[in-house]
């Protein structure tokens, strides 16, 4: 391997007693913190768009409003039968179910609060229409065919008011990446500048080693190793830093009934990606103290 | 496609094993060569040298005549402003650094402040060479131990490198300097901080190198070594070079 990636077991350079350990472990440790909840709300953002990007393509509401005369129960599901048969007769349906009173209290309640009586107000029924995927809906035709069916109901598009907020999400998924990139970019830039100021320290030494028939590999190999060890370490202490903050923003967005920002719905492969940051970290901390200073010393004589 | 003559046992164990074509070939070779250091005018100019494997010198001059220059080329730490410079057969103007690095492996080097590493122990500075190239724990425990008690220093094997003295630290750098079994042995004034004692057993050392194919050359001012031990000198003088041959005894 041309950069190996073995770590070194020979410590001429004293790289342990460096003044800029101290540096690079701190701004490691907090790129990392940086990074890992900058990812952590990526991953969110891009779960919750694709869940709506799903409700958009996947299924509708419909909205069955109350009727101005009073009438009995039997008249009542007739027509939100009528509404059912309709749908369940067009093709492209897969499942249309009525969504009960309880799961409406509990959408309402944060405007009404939790003691509403459903049946002293005016409250719509509702029908969850879920529709094959990879079909396309004609939506129009379908309002226009259910008004003279049942002008009482009417076609809740999620698309209209979800397109709005899915372009917010995408916008806000773009800063985030563009934020991972800062981090980045810095937390490289800092490795580089500590690099640098670490061999023109230890100059000497590494002039003693070339006589004696060093390689710039075996010095850069040094230097990587330590930088594995730096990352690794500061990447464990931003993770952990990260992952109390992210605990403490699921436990409260939990309490927020919207529903629109989960850290609690990370997928698996998201959160052991997550996890996985420290030792990137190490090995990209490796990496490029491997390839710096080899290029470093690849300027001397 | 190469014979290979095995010469002879060196120092404690091993064997050196030299390419046949290289008994014959210079091994260093200067052609019109001239230093300089930035823009400053030229600190040697045309300097012709050729060294043959085996071959003993000393290097001789005035102080600030080049004498530590004309070693940093002969150790591939310099480039030559102008001219060619051969190393066991390699145009260094031409070797990467890799090749130069392989390069070094054969060639000795003790410096008049030591360069050791300060912060290590005598032990660890002596077994750099080895490590370097990659030689094994025990071999190199073996071969340093054994080394640095014939300089007389296992009292000081575990001992940081800075609380030792200018004898012991010179002694350090030349145990450093030919624990690799170096085909090349440049010195720069190696007797300088030791007592005579010490210094004749050093210089032992280096007569016993060449006698096994190592060529030397020693960089020094003291007549008295130059007169005792009557090896043909590399003298600096006016920016150019000359050799005087040994003396003959009667």
């Amino acid at each position: 391997m041309k950069y190996g990636l073995r770590l070194s077991i020979h410590n001429e350079l004293p790289l342990k007693e460096d003044k800029s350990n101290i540096f690079l472990k701190v701004s490691t440790a907090i790129a990392v913190f940086l990074f890992s909840i900058t990812l952590a709300a990526y991953f969110v953002i891009s779960s919750v768009i694709e869940t709506w990007n799903k409700n958009i393509v996947d299924g509708l509401t419909v909205q069955i409003m109350p009727s101005s005369e009073v009438l009995t129960n039997e008249e009542n599901l007739l027509r939100t039968n009528k509404v059912i048969a309709f749908f369940e007769g067009l093709q492209g349906v897969r499942k249309v179910s009525l969504v009960s009173n309880k799961k409406i209290k509990k959408l309402m309640s944060p405007w009404l609060g939790d003691n509403v009586d459903l049946d002293s107000i005016p409250v719509p029924q509702l029908l969850d229409v879920k529709l094959s995927s990879g079909r396309t809906f004609d939506y129009e035709g379908v309002a226009k065919n259910l008004k003279e069916i049942a002008p009482y109901a009417s076609i809740d598009n999620h698309g209209l008011w979800l397109k709005q907020l899915i372009k917010t999400a995408a916008s806000l998924k773009a800063l985030s990446l563009f934020i991972l990139m800062l981090v980045l970019s810095i937390a490289l830039c800092s490795l580089f500048y500590a690099l640098k100021t670490s061999l023109r320290v230890h100059q000497n030494i590494v002039e003693i080693l070339h006589t004696m028939g060093a390689t710039d590999d075996y010095v850069a190999k040094q230097y990587a190793s330590r930088a594995f060890m730096i990352g690794l370490w500061s990447g464990c202490v931003g993770m952990f830093f990260a992952f109390v903050v992210l605990f403490v923003i699921s436990r409260m967005s939990s309490g927020l009934e919207a529903g629109l920002i989960h850290f609690a719905s990370l997928s698996v492969s998201h959160r052991l990606c997550l996890l996985s940051i420290p030792l990137w970290s190490a090995l990209l901390s490796m990496m490029m103290s491997f390839i710096c200073v080899k290029r470093t010393l690849g300027k001397m004589l | 496609m190469y014979n290979w003559y095995i010469i002879k046992k060196v120092l404690s164990g091993g064997f050196m094993i030299v390419e046949k074509n290289m008994l014959t070939q210079p091994i260093i070779d200067m052609q019109n060569v001239g230093i300089r250091y930035g823009k400053d005018p030229e600190v040697l100019s045309d300097i012709k040298l050729s060294l043959e494997k085996g071959s003993f010198h000393f290097l001789t001059g005035k102080s600030g005549a080049g004498k530590t220059s004309l070693l940093s080329l002969m150790y591939l730490a310099l480039k030559p402003s102008r001219g060619t410079v051969n190393v066991f057969g390699t145009n260094i103007g031409y070797a990467s650094r890799d090749e130069k690095a392989m390069l070094r492996r054969k060639i000795g080097v003790v410096f008049q402040d030591f360069h050791l590493l300060e912060h290590m122990s005598a032990y660890d500075n002596v077994a750099v060479p080895l490590r370097i190239k990659g030689m094994s724990e025990n071999e190199i425990q073996k071969r340093v131990k054994e080394l640095l008690s014939w300089v007389e220093l296992d009292k000081s094997v575990n001992k940081i490198c800075e609380t030792l003295s200018g004898g012991e630290k010179q002694r350090v750098a030349i145990a450093r300097a030919v624990i690799n079994r170096p085909e090349i042995l440049l010195a720069d004034e190696p007797t300088g901080n030791v007592d005579n004692e010490i210094a004749g057993k050093l210089m032992k050392l280096f007569v016993e190198l060449n006698k096994l194919g190592t060529t030397v050359v020693i960089a020094t001012h003291s007549k008295s070594l130059i007169d005792e031990y009557n090896y043909p000198q590399i003298h600096l003088e006016n920016k150019g070079l000359k050799i005087i041959p040994a003396l003959r005894r009667i």
